[in-house]
């Protein structure tokens, strides 16, 4: 094993919870520990291994900080982050999300895709899952929910 | 009767969406989900925070969707993952090619392997785009003479698929010729002067077969011996497609700089930078270097 591999497998746990720590989400930790790894791949002649993992932190904080950053002027976001600090309670959910009988994962599946309108695919990339896994929870839930929901048509 | 489930099913598909649209639009207060993940990220703001903390605290719905966040354990890295960004970051991308689904010891990544031939100026080497203050430049670099800049890597052990086919028998497309495989355990353990000589006696055997003459190629080149990695790599170029097409003309390019045909690197090097594949940009930096 090489030396880059061997600081790869060193650090690597760390760096990604790290890198979770500051954006929230698994898809972007993945895409930071990989840049920031990929720097080091790159500068390995020039690093010296005592100052990893500190190195590899500070590439990761940067490239979140730039991330965090462009998300406040995204529109999904910019709008809340800019509002006074009101916090308006919710209007109760509908019954179908609160079914006892599904999972804490087919809930989270739920409102992700139904109510956030996150595709199959997006909804993977934060849950850390393949599309197939996503498809499986929202069926099952559906499955479950037709007992339940009344109303539903034909 | 199926008819009648998938209507069902379509229409169950319809109305979760329209009540959960309209419950989303009725919660005005609520942060998007990639805002509320944030919440304890040390990038956020005091004023932020506060908000988000009051936030969850009076809304159960947030607080739920959090809670079913944390039950997924998401910030906690699993082997697959590991394993998927170590191949992002060391791969060449030659994609063409799948990996052979056998005998994980000899087929793995082939690391990061990398030399150096002579360290030149230091502005051959990117800087990341946003750390290189954090970045050590190498010093007194750029008193050798500012030749043979550009560094090396390894090409990943890819062998195509199709050759695990055994029914397809000879005639099935390119082999991978016996004893490739277990020739190909030192170049993934980094030596290379025991590649090269593993290497020979199958490209001895089997000339004509591509996947043994670019691993010798590159082996040699790795081994500090360009000018042993022309031959073999000119006879892997003339069946390589593709992103192996690149790869090849890129060790081909580097044997050439190395044994003083600058001319003759320059000219692969030029479309390489010009094209989309995985080594433009490494193209390109090497033609700067050679200026």
């Amino acid at each position: 094993m090489d030396s880059f591999e061997t600081a790869y497998r060193q650090h690597f746990a760390a760096v990604f919870r790290f890198a979770a720590s500051l954006v929230g989400r698994r898809d972007v930790a993945e895409d930071l520990t990989a840049d920031a790894f990929l720097e080091l791949h790159r500068h390995m002649d020039e690093i010296r291994l005592h100052e990893l993992p500190a190195w590899l932190f500070v590439v990761v904080r940067n490239r979140a900080r730039d991330r965090w950053r462009r998300l406040q002027t995204e529109e999904r976001s910019a709008r809340w982050l800019a509002k006074e600090p009101v916090a308006a309670p919710a209007p109760a959910s509908p019954q179908w999300l609160l079914s006892e009988g599904l999972s804490p994962v087919q809930r989270v599946c739920l409102e992700l895709h139904y109510v956030w309108g996150f595709t199959v695919s997006e909804a993977a990339a934060r849950l850390g899952m393949t599309e197939g896994q996503v498809k499986g929870h929202l069926q099952r839930a559906r499955l479950h929910l037709r007992t339940v929901v009344k109303g539903v048509p034909r | 009767m199926s008819e009648h489930d998938s209507m069902t099913e379509n229409a169950l598909d319809a109305l979760l969406r329209q009540e959960g649209t309209r419950w989303r639009e009725a919660r005005g207060g609520c942060p998007h989900p990639d805002v509320l993940v944030a919440r304890g990220s040390e990038l956020v703001d005091e004023d932020t925070r506060r908000r988000l903390d009051a936030h969850v605290a009076a809304c159960a719905a947030c607080a739920r969707l959090l809670a079913g966040f944390a039950d997924l354990r998401l910030a906690e890295p699993d082997a697959a993952m590991e394993q998927r960004v170590l191949s992002r970051v060391t791969s060449t991308g030659l994609s063409g090619w799948r990996w052979l689904p056998m005998a994980a010891a000899v087929v793995l990544v082939a690391g990061a392997a990398t030399l150096w031939w002579r360290v030149g100026s230091p502005a051959t080497q990117r800087a990341p785009a946003t750390t290189s203050a954090a970045v050590k430049r190498p010093s007194g670099g750029g008193t050798l003479a500012p030749v043979a800049l550009w560094r090396i890597d390894a090409a990943p052990v890819r062998l195509p698929i199709a050759s695990l086919d055994a029914s397809r028998g000879p005639q099935g497309g390119s082999q991978v010729p016996p004893g490739l495989i277990e020739a190909l355990a030192p170049y993934q353990a980094g030596d290379y002067d025991a590649a090269v000589a593993q290497l020979t006696p199958v490209v001895q055997g089997h000339p004509d077969s591509p996947d043994a003459s670019f691993y010798l190629g590159v082996a040699s080149l790795l081994a500090n011996r360009p000018s042993d990695a022309i031959a073999p790599l000119a006879v892997a170029a003339r069946q390589a497609v593709g992103e192996r097409r690149d790869a090849v003309e890129w060790y081909l390019a580097t044997a050439e700089q190395r044994t003083g045909h600058p001319d003759a690197a320059r000219a692969r090097l030029a479309p390489l930078c010009r094209g989309t594949g995985s080594f433009q940009s490494r193209a390109c930096d090497a033609l700067r270097a050679m200026r």
